[in-house]
């Protein structure tokens, strides 16, 4: 019987986030144990109060595989895949920002839109490989994924980890979520980004 | 920052040169790569590099930022173009002669250096009949303010396009070369009066201070946003007295079709291919507010003005599908006709995903909510390989 992998211990995290330095904020998904309850994307809604149509947090369906003889083993699956902002470390929204409303944090490598900047274009969810950035209809600008600045701010984690009730979602430094992946996991899983790590270079981390 | 420290700053600042940040590019957009106050400020007092040109304490007032900038976002404070006019007794029987402070000082006009010339200058001088223009220029490659010596030509160039297409006769400008002369007071040693003031700056502040009560100011929470700041547009005054002299002249004499290459116009001529997809970036951006953009029930539409045009390019720079193009030869006469004409019109249809307004040829879907399913498949696709 495997181990219950996603019962990482917490402290094994903590230390990452209260490390001094520039350091890559990311979040790390074990896709084998999200159950795509979308509590992720309702936490997220109600921390960051976002209208209807915008959800910086989504819940995509991917069937994986073929069905091919009923008489063996059905090789399909279908995985949830919940999509934050990847802040990306070269961010493609950001080269496309005609008024540099978007700015990557230095000290933690969060991507953040300045709303007093934006004049809701679109160019980001054009540029984004993932179409990510949304517009608010209501306010007239380019939202995302804030990988809840206000909360790590505080030290505390995004509302999305905290909410999680498969504890599938881990928040912390890119590197140490490596380490730790590596430790625990590397038997069984195989770490991805989505969209490979070529273009803009994402952080968020895949599990599966 | 305290009040004292406030007035003490606008004291010195705001005295002689004025920028008008919404009209300068850089501070519009990052992308725009605007540099021509900093290249031709003599006295290398401008700094483009901060998000908006900004003048320092080298600046010796000789206006020639204000000259450069084709979106008029400088605006001299003492010195303006219609003082400069006034110090002009008409009609004038003779050669108008234009000379600088290293020149002719028996000229009729005398600048700081010839380079503060505009065209709206040139241009009033024909209008109340001036026989003819010398600039009596002595011989920049000597003089302390050489760096901004190449944008005399660019000046007369461009009025002698203008010329051309008011039908007026482009010799009616000429140069005579004359020895450059030396100046009492070389402008770079002498101590100018912002550096006057900033000596006594830290002194006034703490004695203003004392006398003021020290009451925090809110400026910062207060700061406009960038989006309303862009929205309010300032007009664009220096374009606004060079139309009105146009137009004057223009009704006088018989006019021509004159055509130059849009590299070093004055305006440009604007055309929007299919791959526009209503973003309005380009109406947005403008600083003259040359390009508007319009949503009625029905329809999205572009249109374009091009006297207002100051042909800076950032609608063509930030346009990012480059559906937005300038044409390689643009027609001046564009500037006397101030017509406003539509560049671009396409069907408004509304998106059923995302409910927003979209143009394009799909039915019901915008490109953008297509684009981005197109976009997470082959994400997807990477990630379960």
């Amino acid at each position: 019987m495997p181990e219950l992998g996603a019962f990482i211990e917490d402290e094994l995290i903590e230390s990452s986030i209260k490390k001094k330095g520039p350091k890559q904020y990311t979040i790390w998904v074990d896709l084998e144990y999200c159950v795509g309850c979308n509590a992720c994307t309702m936490a997220c809604k109600a921390e960051n109060n976002t209208p209807v149509g915008v959800d910086y947090n989504r819940v995509t369906e991917v069937e994986v595989g073929e069905f091919k003889d009923p008489r063996e083993k059905p090789g399909v699956m279908v995985y949830f895949v919940p999509m934050p902002c990847m802040h990306c470390g070269k961010p493609a929204c950001m080269a496309a920002c005609p008024v540099g409303a978007i700015t990557k944090r230095k000290e933690d490598g969060i991507v953040l839109i300045n709303k007093d900047k934006c004049i809701g274009c679109r160019y980001c969810a054009w540029a984004c490989p993932y179409g990510h950035p949304q517009f608010n209809a209501e306010a007239k600008v380019m939202e995302k994924c804030t990988l809840c600045v206000h909360r790590v701010e505080k030290g505390l984690k995004p509302a999305c980890v905290d909410t999680c009730i498969a504890r599938t979602r881990f928040f912390g430094d890119v590197n140490d979520l490596i380490k730790l992946i590596r430790e625990k996991r590397a038997e069984r899983v195989s770490l991805g980004f989505i969209g490979g790590k070529t273009t803009t270079d994402p952080s968020v981390l895949y599990t599966k | 920052m305290s009040i004292a420290e406030n007035v003490a700053d606008k004291l010195m600042k705001d005295h002689h040169i004025l920028i008008e940040a919404s009209l300068c590019s850089r501070f519009r957009t990052p992308k725009s790569d605007c540099s021509l106050c900093a290249d031709a400020c003599p006295a290398n007092a401008i700094s483009v590099s901060g998000g908006s040109a900004e003048i320092n304490e080298r600046c010796i007032d000789c206006g020639v930022c204000y000259s450069a900038c084709p979106n008029g976002a400088f605006s001299p404070m003492e010195r303006t173009d219609e003082k400069i006019m006034k110090e002009i007794s008409f009609p004038h029987s003779s050669a108008l002669r234009i000379s600088c402070e290293r020149g002719d000082a028996a000229a009729d006009i005398i600048l700081p250096c010839l380079s503060r010339l505009t065209e709206a200058l040139f241009l009033e001088t024909m209008l109340r009949e001036a026989p003819a223009i010398e600039i009596a220029k002595p011989l920049c490659e000597n003089c302390p303010l050489v760096k901004a010596a190449f944008h005399l030509n660019t000046i007369i160039l461009r009025t002698q396009h203008l010329c051309d297409m008011l039908g007026i006769d482009r010799n009616r400008i000429s140069i005579i070369e004359i020895p450059l002369q030396s100046q009492a007071k070389p402008p770079e040693k002498s101590v100018s009066r912002r550096e006057f003031f900033s000596a006594f700056r830290a002194k006034a502040t703490k004695i203003a201070a004392a006398a003021v009560p020290d009451i925090e100011s809110n400026d910062d929470d207060k700061q406009e946003a960038f989006r309303n700041v862009i929205r309010d547009r300032r007009e664009n005054r220096k374009r606004s007295a060079l139309i009105k002299s146009i137009v004057e002249l223009g009704a006088k004499a018989k006019v021509n079709q004159t055509c130059v290459s849009s590299e070093n116009a004055m305006t440009a001529d604007i055309a929007v291919g299919t791959g526009c997809t209503a973003c309005g970036v380009c109406a947005s951006l403008c600083p003259t507010g040359a390009i508007s953009k319009q949503w009625t029930e029905q329809a999205f539409s572009l249109s374009f003005s091009p006297d207002l045009c100051t042909n800076c390019r950032i609608c063509e720079k930030t346009c990012m599908h480059k559906a937005l193009n300038i044409k390689e030869t643009v027609s001046l006469n564009l500037l006397l006709e101030q017509k406003k004409t539509l560049l671009f019109e396409a069907e408004r249809k509304t998106c059923i995903s995302c409910r927003m307004a979209f143009i394009g040829e799909e039915l019901n879907v915008c490109p953008l909510c297509l684009d981005r399913n197109k976009k997470q498949t082959v994400a997807f696709q990477e990630l379960f390989k």
